[in-house]
C-alpha cells in the first residue's frame, strides 16, 4: 500500500513542478556528461521498424540502455527523481521519443507529411527500456526518417534505425550533424 | 630512382590486395563457413603459441612507480613528484620511451577538445547548457598537466617532447634487453569537476553542504605499453578507448586534509598515523567479519563533513603487480568492510570495502560490500582466486562506473525524494526510497567494475585496441553473476533479454564485425559489450555446454593472468582446451556481420517401402483412396440407383474390370525377385528390419536465413503430445551453410517441430521456426495484450500530454542571430 501511495505522491509532485516554470539549475550540467558508465560505452539507441504480417501493422520499437534513458530524461526535464523503473519516467521517455523520431513520406527529394505514429508506451526489459509506436496505414514505398533521440543530451549519441519492410533490412545511422535520411523500400 | 620507387609501391599494393583476400571462391557463390581461421590469425611465434598460450620467450615490460602527491583542497588541484623505474624485458633496444599524459585530454588545444563535434538541428544550431557550462569552466580553469621537470636519477634534465596526451623521453643511453632506467617527473594539474567537464576522475561537488568527493584516475604520468604485437601503444587518448598498461609495483604517499578518509589501490601501510584507535579496532574486527562492519559510521561521517581543517595527513599505500593506481578522498565518507575468504591464491583473505557519502544511503551499506564479495566468488570460479589483498567500491558519482586495480568508482544513489507540500503528514526530509532499477543498477555496476579487476586489470588485454576483450568478456561474467545474485534479476528470462536485443542489432546492414578496432567501431555499445557477451552466453549454454566452456575459459584466464593476451590467444585457447573446433563460431560472430536466423522450411513424412508387391500394392491402393476421393458424379449416380452399362451388359467386362491398376502381376513379382537378388545380404536385412520396425521417416528442411551458422535446438512433439528435445550441432551446415536437410526416424508420427524453443541461439526471427508454422506474437503485441499495464500507461501519457501543453521543454540555451551568417 505504502508503495502505491508513494508513487502517486511523487507523480503529483512532478505535475506541480512541470506546470510551474522553474529556473535552469546546475542540473543542466548533466547535459554534456560523458558516459563513464560501464567504462566507455557510447550512448546509442536501436530502433526497429517492422511489418507484422499477422496484423498488417508496422511496429516500431526503440531500444535504449536504461541508464542512457534515465540520465537523458533527467537532463531534459531537469528532474533528478525520474527513473525508468517508474511509470512516469517511462512515459516521459516515450513522449520525448515521440517528439524526436519522425518517419515522413518523400519522393526522394522533398519531405512530405510525417506518418501518424501511435505512441503505445514503454516497458523495461533487463538493462534496456523499450518504447513502442505503431502505424496502421499504408506504408509509403519511400520514406525520410529523422531520429534525434538523446542527441540534444549526448553529443556522442549514435542512433540506429533498422527498417525491415519488404525483402531486406535497411539500416540508417544518425550521428554528428546529420538530419534526414531517405530510403526506398522497394 | 623514381621509377624504382613506383615499381616497389605497385608491387606492395598488388601484394596487399592479394594477401587481403588470398582465398576466394571464384566460381559459384559457395561460402565455407567452416574454413579454418589459421590463415587469418597471426602466425604463432616464440611469444604466442599456436595453442593460444604464452610462448617460451613471452615477455612484457615492467614499470615501478613511486609517487608523493598532495591534494590542495583550496583550489582543487594536485601536485606530485614521482619516480619511475622502467625495465626493458623486450629483445629490442630502446632509445626513447613514451609516457601517457591522460589529463592532457582536457587541456586547451588537445585533440580531444578541438575535434569535439556539436549538435545541429533542422530548427537551427543548438548550444546545450552543458556545453556552455563546460566551455565556461575551461575558460576559467586551465586543465591538463603542468610538467615541471623531467630528470634522470642524478637530477639531470632529460629531453622530453609532449605530443598531445603522450610524452616522449629521449634516453641518454640506449636501453638494452634486461636493462633498467630510472627517472623522475614533477607535475601538477587542476582537477576537473567531473559533472561539468565529463571524464573518468575529478571531483564531485555537493552544493547543499559545500562538500567534495575527490576521485583521481588517469591522474599521473605513466608508461605507455611496449608490446610484441604492436610496438609502442601510443595512440592518443580521445576519451573513448581506454588503457594499454604495464604491470609494476607502486608506493604512493597521498597527503590530504587531516579529516579525510582515503581509499586507494593497494594496502594502507600506516594505519596508526592516519586512523584513530577506535577506527583501527573496528578495521581489525572487520578483518574477521562475514558481514559488512562500519569503520566510519554514518553518524560519524555526518559529523565529520560539517567542518573542515587545514591540517594534513599522509596516507601511504603499497600495491604490487598492478597495472594502474587510483584513489579517492573525502571527509564525507562512510566506510564499511568485510572479509572474503578463498583458497589456492596468493591471498587467503581479501578485505572487501566500500566508501560512500550520506547521499548514497541506505542503498550502499545494504548492497555495496556484499556485491563486491559476490563478484569475487563468481569471477574466481570462472578464472583464478582474486589476486590482490583488497577490493573496494567507492561511490564517487551519481551514475556510471570505472575500474582500477583493487578500487572501483561506482554510481547510483537513491533518488532524492521531494515530499508533497500539500500533504501535512509528509516528512519534510528526503525518505531515501530507491527503485528496483536503482538497486539492480547499483549491484550490476559494482559487479561490472569489480569484475574488471580480473579482466583487464589482471588478464591484461589491450583496451585501446580490443575493447570487446575486456568489456565483452566482463559483461558476460556480469550477466552470469547477476543471475546468481537473485532470480529474475533485471527480469532476465532464459537468456532471452540479452540475446533478443543483440539479435535485432545483428540484422543491421551497416554494422561492422567485432574484430574491427575500437576507434573505428561505429556502434560501440553493441560491438564492445553486448554482442561478444551474447556470443559467450551462446557458447557456454548451447555450443559447448557448461562443463567444456567453463574449463576452457578458466584455462584462458589462468594462462594469461598478469600477461597480455590478444584476440587470437583467446580464440585459440578456447578451442585448444575445449577440444571443439570453434573457427566457424569466431568467423561468424567476430569476423562477420551475419546474424542468426534459422528456419524450418519443410517436412516430408515417409514409411520404408518393403518393395514387396503383395504388401505394397494394397497399401498404395489404400493411400490413393485416402488421398483422392471418389468422383462426386459417380457417388451420386450410385445413390440415384443408376445402373451402368457394364452392369447391364456383363459381356462388356474383361480383365480390367476385375483388376485395377494396383493388382499384382507376374511382372511385379519378377521385378521384386530381381530386386531382392540384386541386394547384398546386409541391405536385404536392413529392408526386412525396417518392415518389422514400421517407423516413420522424415526429411526436415532447414534454412540458414541469417547466414551465421548455428546449432539447431529442436523440440519434436508427436501425435500423442510427447515432447523430445534434440540439439543438432552447427556442423550440420558444413557442406552447405545456407540449407540442410535432416533425416529423422521416429516410431510415432510427428505432429510438430519447433526450432530454438528455449530462445538460446540469438535467432532474430521466430516466425519461421515452426512446422507447421505458427504465429508468434510480436513483442509489441504482447505489450498491447497486457491490458492493465497498457491502460495505466495510456492514462499517464494523456496526463503528461495535458501538463506539457504550453510548456517550454527545450533544453537548449536561447540563441539570437548576430553578425556573420552563412549557410543555414
Amino acid at each position: 500500500m505504502a508503495r502505491t501511495h508513494r508513487a502517486r505522491y511523487r507523480w503529483n509532485d512532478l505535475v506541480t513542478r512541470l506546470v510551474t516554470k522553474h529556473k535552469l539549475v546546475v542540473g543542466i550540467a548533466m547535459l554534456c556528461i560523458a558516459m563513464p558508465s560501464f567504462a566507455d560505452r557510447q550512448p546509442g539507441s536501436l530502433s526497429t521498424v517492422k511489418i507484422n504480417v499477422a496484423t498488417g501493422n508496422v511496429e516500431i520499437i526503440h531500444r535504449l540502455h536504461n541508464h542512457d534513458a534515465e540520465l537523458g530524461i533527467i537532463a531534459i526535464l531537469k528532474d533528478h527523481s525520474l527513473t525508468m523503473d517508474q511509470l512516469v519516467g517511462r512515459a516521459q521517455l516515450a513522449l520525448y521519443i515521440e517528439d524526436r523520431f519522425t518517419i515522413a513520406v518523400t519522393d526522394g527529394d522533398e519531405i512530405g507529411a510525417p506518418l501518424d505514429l501511435e505512441l503505445l508506451g514503454a516497458e523495461l526489459d533487463g538493462e534496456f527500456v523499450l518504447v513502442y509506436q505503431e502505424f496502421s496505414g499504408t506504408f509509403p514505398a519511400m520514406v525520410a526518417v529523422r531520429n534525434d533521440i538523446l542527441r540534444d543530451v549526448f553529443p556522442e549519441q549514435v542512433n540506429h534505425v533498422n527498417i525491415a519492410i519488404g525483402g531486406s533490412v535497411r539500416s540508417l545511422t544518425f550521428k554528428d550533424r546529420d538530419r534526414w535520411h531517405r530510403t526506398s523500400l522497394e | 630512382m623514381r621509377s624504382q620507387i613506383l615499381t616497389v609501391a605497385v608491387t606492395l599494393l598488388t601484394a596487399t590486395t592479394v594477401s587481403a583476400d588470398a582465398i576466394r571462391q571464384t566460381k559459384s557463390d559457395h561460402y565455407d563457413a567452416f574454413r579454418q581461421l589459421d590463415v587469418d590469425l597471426p602466425t604463432p611465434n616464440v611469444y604466442r603459441t599456436a595453442s593460444g598460450a604464452p610462448g617460451t620467450q613471452y615477455w612484457q615490460q615492467r614499470a615501478d612507480h613511486q609517487i608523493r602527491v598532495t591534494l590542495n583542497e583550496g583550489n582543487q588541484s594536485i601536485s606530485a613528484s614521482q619516480t619511475i623505474q622502467y625495465t626493458n624485458n623486450s629483445p629490442d633496444t630502446l632509445r626513447y620511451i613514451w609516457i601517457q599524459l591522460d589529463q592532457n585530454r582536457f587541456a586547451e588545444g588537445s585533440i580531444a577538445r578541438t575535434t569535439a563535434t556539436t549538435v545541429a538541428s533542422e530548427d537551427g544550431d543548438v548550444l546545450t547548457y552543458g556545453t556552455l557550462a563546460a566551455e565556461q569552466r575551461h575558460a576559467d580553469v586551465a586543465h591538463g598537466f603542468s610538467i615541471d621537470g623531467v630528470t634522470d636519477s642524478r637530477g639531470r634534465d632529460l629531453k622530453h617532447t609532449i605530443v598531445d596526451t603522450m610524452m616522449r623521453i629521449d634516453l641518454p643511453q640506449p636501453l638494452r634487453n634486461g636493462q633498467r632506467t630510472s627517472f623522475s617527473i614533477d607535475w601538477s594539474f587542476n582537477i576537473i569537476e567531473e559533472a561539468i567537464i565529463g571524464g573518468r576522475g575529478g571531483y564531485d561537488y555537493f552544493p547543499e553542504n559545500d562538500t567534495y568527493i575527490y576521485f583521481l584516475a588517469q591522474w599521473f604520468p605513466k608508461l605507455a605499453a611496449y608490446t610484441d604485437y604492436g610496438g609502442w601503444k601510443h595512440q592518443q587518448f580521445l576519451g573513448r578507448g581506454e588503457f594499454t598498461q604495464e604491470f609494476g609495483n607502486y608506493t604512493v604517499e597521498i597527503t590530504v586534509p587531516a579529516d579525510h578518509i582515503v581509499s586507494a589501490t593497494g594496502e594502507l601501510q600506516n594505519e596508526s598515523a592516519v586512523l584513530s584507535s577506535e577506527q583501527r579496532r573496528r578495521l581489525n574486527a572487520a578483518r574477521s567479519s562475514d558481514k559488512p562492519m562500519f569503520i566510519v559510521t554514518p553518524e560519524e561521517a555526518t559529523e565529520n563533513e560539517k567542518e573542515g581543517t587545514t591540517d594534513t595527513r599522509t596516507w601511504i599505500f603499497k600495491a604490487d603487480n598492478v597495472r594502474d593506481f587510483a584513489w579517492s578522498s573525502s571527509r564525507k565518507f562512510i566506510w564499511d568492510a568485510m572479509i572474503h575468504r578463498q583458497e589456492g591464491g596468493d591471498f587467503d583473505e581479501v578485505l572487501a570495502m566500500s566508501f560512500y557519502p550520506q547521499e548514497a544511503e541506505p542503498m550502499w551499506s545494504q548492497y555495496s560490500t556484499h556485491s563486491v564479495v559476490h563478484t569475487l566468488e563468481v569471477y574466481s570460479r570462472f578464472s583464478f582466486p582474486y589476486p590482490y589483498p583488497t577490493a573496494q567500491s567507492v561511490n564517487t558519482w551519481k551514475g556510471g562506473g570505472m575500474e582500477y586495480p583493487m578500487i572501483t568508482f561506482n554510481g547510483r544513489r537513491p533518488e532524492p525524494f521531494e515530499p508533497d507540500e500539500d500533504d501535512p503528514d509528509a516528512d519534510s526530509k528526503p525518505d531515501r526510497t530507491y527503485s528496483r532499477a536503482a538497486k539492480h543498477g547499483l549491484i550490476g555496476v559494482i559487479i561490472h567494475e569489480i569484475g574488471h579487476i580480473y579482466f583487464p586489470m589482471t588478464v591484461n588485454t589491450d583496451e585501446r585496441q580490443w575493447t570487446w576483450m575486456d568489456e565483452g568478456v566482463n559483461s558476460f561474467l556480469q550477466y552470469v553473476a547477476e543471475l546468481e545474485w537473485e532470480e529474475n534479476f533485471h527480469n532476465h528470462r532464459e537468456n532471452y533479454s540479452i540475446l533478443e536485443h543483440i539479435a535485432e542489432y545483428m540484422t543491421s546492414e551497416n554494422q561492422v564485425p567485432i574484430m574491427t578496432q575500437s576507434d573505428s567501431i561505429l556502434q560501440f555499445g553493441p560491438n564492445g559489450y553486448t554482442k561478444p557477451a551474447a556470443s559467450f552466453v551462446v557458447l557456454r549454454e548451447t555450443v559447448l555446454g557448461r562443463e567444456l566452456f567453463d574449463f576452457a575459459f578458466r584455462e584462458y584466464a589462468q594462462r594469461w593472468k598478469f600477461k597480455r593476451p590478444t584476440p587470437s590467444d583467446l580464440f585459440r585457447t578456447l578451442e585448444d582446451a575445449s577440444g571443439v573446433d570453434l573457427d566457424w563460431f569466431w568467423r561468424g560472430w567476430y569476423y562477420s556481420t551475419d546474424h542468426v536466423d534459422i528456419a524450418v522450411t519443410g517436412m516430408r513424412e515417409y514409411k520404408v517401402s518393403t518393395a514387396n508387391p503383395e504388401i505394397e500394392l494394397d497399401l498404395n491402393r489404400q493411400e490413393r483412396a485416402d488421398e483422392i476421393p471418389e468422383t462426386l458424379g459417380q457417388i451420386r449416380n450410385r445413390e440415384e440407383g443408376r445402373v451402368t452399362r457394364a452392369e447391364r451388359f456383363p459381356e462388356l467386362e474383361d480383365f480390367y474390370n476385375e483388376n485395377d491398376e494396383y493388382a499384382i502381376t507376374n511382372a511385379d513379382r519378377n521385378a521384386y525377385t530381381t530386386l531382392l537378388e540384386g541386394l547384398e545380404d546386409w541391405e536385404r536385412a536392413a529392408l526386412e528390419r525396417a518392415a518389422v520396425d514400421d517407423d516413420f521417416v522424415y526429411f526436415v528442411d532447414f534454412k540458414n536465413v541469417g547466414g551465421l551458422v548455428s546449432p539447431l535446438p529442436l523440440l519434436i512433439t508427436d501425435v500423442d503430445g510427447n515432447e523430445e528435445f534434440m540439439m543438432i550441432p552447427a556442423e550440420i551446415w558444413r557442406l552447405n551453410s545456407l540449407a540442410a536437410t535432416k533425416l529423422l526416424i521416429r516410431d510415432k508420427p510427428i505432429a510438430s517441430i519447433r526450432l530454438d524453443p528455449r530462445r538460446e541461439t540469438a535467432d532474430a526471427d521466430f516466425s519461421n521456426n515452426s512446422y507447421p508454422s505458427r504465429i508468434e506474437k510480436s513483442r509489441l503485441e504482447l505489450f498491447k495484450q497486457e491490458d492493465e499495464t497498457r491502460d495505466m500507461m495510456s492514462d499517464m501519457l494523456r496526463t503528461l500530454r495535458e501538463a506539457k501543453d504550453g510548456q517550454d521543454a527545450s533544453s537548449a540555451v536561447p540563441l539570437e542571430r548576430s553578425g556573420n551568417q552563412a549557410g543555414n
